[in-house]
């Protein structure tokens, strides 16, 4: 039997201006490929989660295949995100009409299990741990259910464990491999559509497996790069430093999501910067602390927000840059906020920037909140939920207020002339922390 | 003490900021492509190099750091011979 499984990855932005805008900004460029280049982690566990004796053909597509150009299997699963879940409806309907059966699993299906149903034979909702197996079984007993519930719970735990299947990238053209340590995020902010939605509590993942997969991952490229596909890896400090003590022997360099919190422990910081840590990307959300209000069931953002400054400092003074992203369109933003998002960028010294638009993910509490106060702008907008198109009413603006001035932030962060000075205060850091020092007396 | 920036010794400091042996280099070397120096190995590169050759990278010459070339220029190296 061959199983075919089909990432449909690539966001293309709606917004005819913003698009246009994109592709001339180069830092904006270049992260948006970088997270193209980025596996599917999902679709590389339900690959380790098939029995062996089953062929498993691994695939990443941007666009639906030409006439012809269908590549045919005996059972093919296909996972997408929200705004290319379109597309793999479409996908999954030129399979269906060819006569292969379908399985639609990840992130939005789970969030949408009714929707996505009548595109497919089967659906996964939650994590392909427990459900995939399962389904496999039925499948080769012509009796696959329609609905399989994969575990949200224990998922890092034996039986329902599975090493991703790293050996599927061996070959690609990219350096950067993915290892996920941990699956959910406890701060549960409103807009997240992310592993949280998968998971019934936050699932950390033993230090042992976690380092087991990255030397798993790592082996199948030359001159790797981590990316920790984690929302927020150092939630748990204890644990986050038995870990980084157990990287720093790999020689990796490595990236991850986390929260400001890590600036508050030093030692953690230094663990960070001795085990190959370039870079951490941090929800800041918003330079105003009164904007964050509400964001998270605790607050937590909002009583962090105070400390912002302060907290990017540390973290960027041990050779470690912060890329601080941004949501715009919040509740408690005014259309002088985009001024007061470029004048945080400026005086922070971050290194770089994520601008986003708040985008209302289906399945979420803030695409429930909007949607009851009747805010959002169409009832089904899913290929616009880029993070850069607006799809909901702001609360103290215009739609027009917003998208123009997302526009004009794009302009003031991302030019050139913005990325050099941001680039020489990173440089000046460095000065300053002896990092220059070394590296120039190492050779 | 500051150490005058020769081929060679580019050479071997952009070896230990990446930590890996290099290939051969011309100065079209694409410091990306080739190299795999991603933008943040390119800043310590740089901050290496002005603390060692005791120089300073000014914004316009930061701004078009492409390949070994560019570098070299930067730094008023003679590309001479490819060095490997």
């Amino acid at each position: 039997m061959r199983i075919g499984l089909i990432a449909m990855s690539g966001v293309r932005v709606r917004t005819k201006e913003l698009a246009e805008l994109g592709v001339t900004l180069p830092q904006f460029v270049n992260r948006g490929e970088v997270i193209a280049s980025l596996p599917s982690l999902g679709l590389l566990t339900v690959a380790a989660l098939t029995p062996s004796d089953v062929e498993v053909v691994y695939r990443e597509i941007d666009e639906l295949p030409g006439e012809g150009e269908l590549e045919m299997f005996d059972l093919v699963g296909i996972s997408s995100f929200t705004a290319m879940i379109d597309d793999a409806y479409a996908l999954a309907a030129r399979y269906r009409a060819s006569g292969v059966p379908v399985v639609l699993g990840g992130l939005h299906v789970t969030l949408m299990p009714d929707e996505a149903a009548t595109h497919a034979d089967a659906i996964v909702t939650g994590g392909a741990e427990g459900a995939w197996p399962k389904l496999v079984a039925d499948f080769r007993a012509g009796r696959m259910k329609p609905r399989y519930e994969g575990m949200r719970q224990d998922v890092f735990r034996e039986p329902w464990y599975a090493m991703p299947r790293f050996d599927l990238l061996a070959g690609r053209p990219y350096n950067r491999v993915t290892v996920q340590t941990s699956r959910g995020c406890p701060l549960n902010c409103e807009f997240c559509a992310a592993s949280l939605r998968i998971t019934n509590s936050f699932q950390q993942k033993p230090v042992e497996l976690a380092i087991a997969e990255i030397g798993a991952a790592i082996a199948q490229v030359d001159r790797p790069f981590l990316e920790l596909a984690d929302d927020n890896t150092f939630i748990n400090k204890k644990w986050g430093k038995q870990f980084l003590r157990a990287l720093e022997p790999m020689d990796v360099l490595w990236f991850t999501e986390t929260d400001i919190s890590v600036a508050d422990d030093p030692e953690l910081l230094d663990m960070l910067a001795g085990s190959g840590c370039r870079q951490v990307l941090i929800g800041l959300e918003s330079p105003d602390a009164e904007g964050l209000a509400g964001m998270d069931p605790h607050d937590w953002k909002r009583r962090h927000a105070d400390h912002y400054l302060e907290a990017i400092e540390k973290i960027q003074s041990r050779g470690i840059t912060v890329n601080g992203c941004f949501i715009l369109g919040l509740d408690g933003d005014t259309p002088e906020t985009f001024e007061r998002v470029r004048d945080f960028v400026a005086q922070s010294g971050l290194l770089e920037v994520q601008l986003t638009v708040q985008t209302p993910f289906p399945g979420t509490p803030l695409y429930a909140r909007l949607r009851r106060e009747g805010r959002l702008l169409s009832d089904r907008y899913w290929d616009r939920c880029t993070l850069f198109d607006v799809n909901y009413q702001p609360r103290n603006m215009s739609v027009e207020d917003l998208e123009g001035g997302i526009r004009w932030l794009f302009g003031e962060i991302y030019n050139e002339r913005e990325f050099i000075r941001r680039k020489r205060c990173y440089m000046d850091i460095l000065h300053a922390n002896g990092t220059a020092e070394r590296l120039a007396a190492a050779c | 003490m500051t150490v005058t920036p020769t081929n060679s010794d580019l050479r071997t400091l952009i070896a230990s900021i990446v930590n890996r042996e290099i290939g051969p280099l011309t100065p079209e070397t694409s410091l990306r492509d080739a190299l795999f120096i991603d933008s943040l190995d390119v800043l310590r590169l740089l901050v290496a190099a002005e603390k060692r050759y005791g120089i300073y990278v000014t914004d316009n010459e930061m701004a078009k750091l492409y390949c070994y070339g560019d570098l070299l220029e930067v730094l008023g190296i003679e590309a001479g011979e490819p060095v490997s």
